[in-house]
């Protein structure tokens, strides 16, 4: 259902001259889609360069999903106008909402998980998904609040939208690890109630730890137990495209590829199980 | 409270009016676990106005500018789907704060000019060549215009002096009185900007889109020691070299 691009970095600008410039040792590279909506410059012309010569996948942090407010039509006019221009093997957001009142925090917050919730959510990225003319991703959010109002468990929510919606999962399985700390649940419990043939990518990456919680930082490496949990994944999820999410404490590109390199040793036995790595996504209908 | 948007209106209340109480009914969790969301949403878009306004950032110090921050988001919260967004109205809101200085608006102009200019349109930019390879008879009805990756920029006080100060980390002292025109732009992936000389300023508004007879015609109007002709060549050749020009279509 999904395209298998291999193992993948988030493009960052510290590292646009050593990418442009170089020939890093890197499957595919994901770019944050609204970095890209500007009319020209420097990110336009790294995005063109890099497009050339790798496979981009854009992931959206403004879409907001599960908001109340009505979609954003221009930003989804622009992200469509880019997806045209970049042709993305995947795109994907968020399971959160980050707008209300036409204001925007700029923030990934977590939803009640509720019936009414998961209808709005599904109608929704139905909505999106025709606008873009193609399925969509969304990524489990990591979060520190629970709403009293939640009734289903996240995994089984965000399921259920993948279900309904016919749209596919970004599983973050630092996110899992992080929320499933703060809020007590099993981790292991939440991968088993992802439905593995909707699972299109997997984020890794690193988180802090601040004692009464975990807080999802991306400023440093991958920790040993979210490289446990992701060969849980990989073993229910098979040769899922994979890539380590940096956003602060950003090392040189060797590092993050040693990381790569790491995920590579994990999955190599479910990719060895695998000669399709480069099946093409269905369209969505 | 079961219904999403009310949900949603309290929350983003809560957060982003930077509360720490934890509403029974709302949310399951500690204060302090709430006050992360805040304290996210406050950081977020101060690192960015940070990166937006560094000049303003110096010249303020770190704690007053995250106080007017905080003031800014309360009277202008983010409406845009990108955060780059999020300070296009700090100098209007600066201008409209009687307890601030007056230039701190026009210093604030200036940044967010280099800022939107940064991201702008690409374009062919003209160069010598192409009016070298104009027939004579075509020269005064060809049309020029700015690339988009420029813009101009008018102030009261002299804060491009105030910006040199802070780059070149020298004394600051407030920007006298002073107005001014100042020439934004992009050349390659560097941002630049000038302080036009006076008849520079007032062509330059002709230019947004015009003839090279209109140039000329425009320093004819102002009282200047050259000759039109000499003085437009000189001011299309300054242009030209910035890569400022593009061919109006």
């Amino acid at each position: 259902m999904f395209p298998r691009l291999g193992f993948g970095l988030g493009l960052r600008t510290t590292h646009y001259q050593d990418v442009v410039g170089g020939d890093p040792r890197v499957d595919w590279w994901e770019v944050i889609s609204e970095n890209f909506l500007v009319a020209g410059g420097n990110p336009r012309r790294v995005l063109r360069a890099v497009r050339e010569r790798w496979p981009i996948v854009m992931h959206g942090v403004s879409l907001s999903i599960g908001s109340a407010d009505p979609l954003d039509e221009a930003y989804l006019t622009r992200l469509a106008a880019l997806v045209t221009e970049v042709e993305p093997a995947i795109v994907s957001d968020h399971l959160c909402w980050s707008s209300f009142g036409g204001h925007s925090a700029h923030d990934l917050w977590p939803l009640p998980y509720t019936e009414q919730a998961l209808a709005h959510v599904v109608a929704r990225v139905q909505q999106v998904q025709d606008h873009l003319r193609r399925r969509i991703l969304l990524e489990n959010p990591s979060s520190y609040i629970a709403f009293a109002a939640s009734e289903i468990p996240e995994a089984e929510f965000l399921a259920e939208v993948a279900r309904r919606a016919d749209c596919g999962i970004l599983l973050d399985v630092n996110n899992v690890f992080v929320s499933a700390t703060n809020h007590g649940w099993d981790p292991h419990a939440y991968l088993a109630a992802i439905p593995a043939d909707r699972v299109g990518q997997i984020h890794l990456a690193g988180h802090s730890d601040h004692g009464t919680h975990l807080l999802d930082t991306h400023d440093q490496p991958v920790c040993d137990a979210v490289w446990d949990l992701y060969a849980a994944a990989i073993a229910r999820f098979g040769d899922v495209s994979t890539m380590i999410e940096r956003d602060d404490h950003i090392p040189p590109i060797p590092e993050l590829v040693g990381e790569l390199d790491r995920a590579r040793e994990i999955a190599m036995p479910v990719r060895s199980r695998r000669p399709d790595r480069l099946t093409h996504e269905v369209p969505h209908a | 409270m079961r219904d999403l948007s009310a949900i949603q209106r309290r929350f983003y209340e809560l957060v982003t009016g930077g509360s720490i109480a934890v509403e029974p009914g709302l949310v399951v969790g500690s204060p302090e676990r709430l006050a992360i969301y805040a304290r996210m949403y406050l950081d977020r878009l101060h690192d960015v106005l940070w990166d937006d306004y560094p000049k303003l950032v110096a010249v303020l110090g770190a704690a007053v500018f995250r106080a007017l921050v905080e003031r800014y988001l309360r009277a202008s919260p983010p409406t845009s789907f990108t955060v780059c967004d999020t300070g296009a109205t700090l100098p209007e809101y600066l201008a409209t704060r009687d307890d601030l200085s007056p230039w701190l608006a026009d210093l604030a102009r200036l940044e967010r000019a280099r800022v939107d200019v940064f991201d702008a349109a690409d374009a062919r930019v003209l160069s010598r060549d192409d009016l070298a390879g104009l027939a004579p008879e075509d020269w005064v009805g060809f049309s020029i215009g700015w690339v988009p990756a420029s813009t101009i920029v008018r102030v009261a006080w002299a804060v491009d002096d105030l910006w040199n100060a802070v780059e070149e980390e020298t004394t600051l002292e407030p920007p006298s009185q002073s107005p001014r025109t100042i020439l934004v732009w992009r050349r390659a992936l560097t941002v630049f900007h000038r302080t036009l000389e006076p008849d520079e300023a007032a062509v330059a508004e002709v230019v947004r889109t015009c003839t090279i007879g209109d140039v000329c015609a425009a320093i004819g109007e102002i009282d200047t020691t050259t000759t039109p002709a000499q003085r437009a060549i000189e001011l299309l050749t300054r242009w030209l070299d910035a890569e400022t020009l593009a061919a109006a279509t």
